[in-house]
């Protein structure tokens, strides 16, 4: 049994990459969600069950900054990982993200290892096929 | 606009289009432009506000948009949503340079699309050639009045 991956970016261009970006490092997935922004991703965090987040922080409505502290605030997703995408490499930032509960951060331009790599950091080995194979012929 | 800032700025453009689009600049040559482009800015604000403008022909955007997404045949929402990546990721990666401190706030990125002329209105575009098409650039300060 494989696992559910919510990812909110306000582009759909990039949520079509990290999704490309996991099935091609071999994760054993069962379903992707998307959602443009906070706001719409806590809708989808509603009617559904899902294992981990990625999320970007710059997004019209609800910030990811502002996202990821509301989950970390309800009793019933505080426990839910997630992993902060983005282009702001700021240390200032990174720490913002990681205070407010973050469990990884993903400084965009990002190589497909470095999702791999925290993904199965985050979730753990048995999640993550052992196919490097097919992750090296692709960079983003 | 300091030569320092344009330089820095080029700098992270270049390599975020060889990082994530694979494609490269080339030696300039007589490029005839088309009469409308594709522009995405994105405002960078603090005590003074930095907007980041970038004009792109609409064949590089599609060139630009297949390499980003490995996929051919982008529609024009497609080409949109990757070139506003562009711009976020230009714009994200620039201030990280310019304010270590974190005290400048990163805009949404804008796309849209407008007339070569006003290529002409402003004083200071870098232009460059990817791929055989036209490539360029710039970067508007305004001071920050506030009020009260």
């Amino acid at each position: 049994m494989g696992f559910n991956v919510l990812i909110v970016d306000d582009s759909g261009a990039m949520r079509k990459v990290i999704k490309k970006t996991i099935k091609i490092s071999g994760f054993d997935v069962d379903n992707f969600y998307e959602a443009g922004n906070g706001k719409e991703a806590l809708e989808v965090l509603k009617d559904n069950w899902i294992d981990i987040v990625l999320t970007d922080i710059n997004m019209p409505e609800m910030d990811g900054i502002t996202f990821l502290k509301l989950l970390k605030e309800d009793e019933t997703s505080q426990g839910l990982p997630v992993i902060v995408i983005s282009t702001e490499k700021r240390e200032q930032r990174v720490q913002e993200a990681i205070s407010s509960g973050a469990s990884g951060y993903v400084k965009k331009p990002f190589r497909p290892e470095e999702i791999k790599n925290i993904l199965t950091g985050v979730i753990g080995e048995e999640y993550a096929r052992k196919d490097d194979e097919a992750i090296e012929e692709c960079d983003f | 606009m300091p030569e320092k800032m344009m330089r820095q700025l080029k700098n992270v453009i270049f390599e975020i289009l060889e990082d994530m689009f694979f494609i490269f600049p080339e030696e300039e040559n007589e490029i005839v432009l088309p009469p409308k482009l594709i522009e995405g800015n994105i405002a960078i604000s603090g005590e003074e506000r930095i907007i980041l403008r970038f004009f792109i022909p609409k064949a590089l955007a599609c060139i630009m948009a297949e390499n980003f997404m490995g996929e051919k045949e982008m529609s024009d929402q497609d080409i949109i949503e990757v070139i506003k990546e562009f711009v976020n990721m230009v714009g994200g990666n620039y201030v990280s340079l310019i304010d270590l401190e974190g005290r400048m706030q990163l805009g949404l990125p804008q796309v849209k699309e407008t007339s070569t002329k006003e290529l002409d209105k402003l004083t200071k575009v870098e232009k460059s050639q990817i791929e055989g098409h036209f490539f360029g650039f710039c970067m508007e300060k305004e001071e920050v009045v506030f009020d009260g």
